[in-house]
């Protein structure tokens, strides 16, 4: 699979953080490639073009809880851990670009790495709640900014 | 038979599962919704084409469930957006005088047909 090539190469400093592969989902144009360490679990998806990028709590998943209550996109962690000041664009790109949203979702990752791993791990019952409601205020903002853009008559740029 | 209907699963439900991926394919096996997945490698056939020639056949797929009076669920899982591969199908069902969003414990965001069945 040519993916783990390239999730090798553009997140090769988590594999130099002791992540190593836990599994691989591959259905018709999509798939998951989930990544694991001590601390956490992160998946790495292809929603039908589109790259994702999304980390977990471990013992949230062994209990075989809800994936939603587990896993957190990087957009929301994001903006959890940076107090609302900076929200992750969804990439704008023609999706065939892979290596550009390989690239990019990397470069947040590293930068946000170290958070991440506090947060999803070792602290996670202390964060789980805040995560979940920053989650649901960023779904509401999302929705209402495309109902602007669908009142304007543009709806190719932004997703609900 | 076009390409649309032969992406089109479990074609006798009342409800169309869309949504993030694996959501959507997982709700749509367990549950038995209708969903939609092209067969073999045709959805990296139809993307290196050109995003017009993946739209073409979504669009199908969901004039097709439309006309065929269905509701429809969004899944979002674990994101916060619904992304590209769905926007389109949201797209056209908000634009729609045949359906409202309705709240729906099963899914993120529902639209309900009104029409006339």
């Amino acid at each position: 699979m040519d993916v783990i090539a390239d999730i090798k190469h553009y997140f090769g400093f988590l594999f130099e953080r002791g992540f190593r592969i836990r599994s691989i989902r591959h259905d018709a144009g999509s798939w998951i490639v989930g990544l694991e360490s001590q601390d956490i679990l992160i998946d790495i998806t292809n929603d039908r073009g589109e790259i994702l990028l999304s980390a977990g709590n471990r013992d949230c998943k062994e209990k075989d809880e809800k994936d939603e209550m587990c896993f957190f996109d990087i957009g929301t962690l994001v903006f959890y851990i940076s107090e609302g000041k900076i929200f992750v664009e969804s990439f704008s790109g023609d999706l065939r670009e892979k290596d550009k949203q390989f690239q990019r979702l990397a470069k947040i990752l590293a930068d946000y790495i170290d958070e991440i791993i506090v947060i999803v791990g070792k602290d996670f019952e202390k964060h789980k709640v805040n995560l979940l409601q920053t989650r649901k205020v960023l779904r509401a903002l999302c929705l209402q900014r495309h109902a602007l853009y669908l009142e304007r008559g543009d709806s190719s740029k932004k997703s609900p | 038979m076009d390409l649309a209907q032969v992406a089109t699963y479990n074609p006798e439900s009342d409800i169309v599962s869309l949504g993030r991926y694996p959501y959507y394919l997982d709700k749509g096996i367990e549950e038995g919704y209708t969903y939609f997945n092209l067969p073999g490698n045709s959805y990296q056939i139809l993307q290196n084409a050109g995003e017009e020639f993946v739209e073409a056949v979504n669009r199908q797929f969901m004039y097709n469930q439309m006309e065929a009076a269905k509701d429809f669920g969004f899944s979002l899982g674990r994101y916060q957006e619904l992304g590209k591969g769905s926007q389109l199908e949201y797209d056209l069902l908000v634009k729609s005088t045949n359906y409202m969003q309705v709240p729906n414990n099963l899914f993120d965001y529902f639209f309900r047909y009104i029409g006339n069945r």
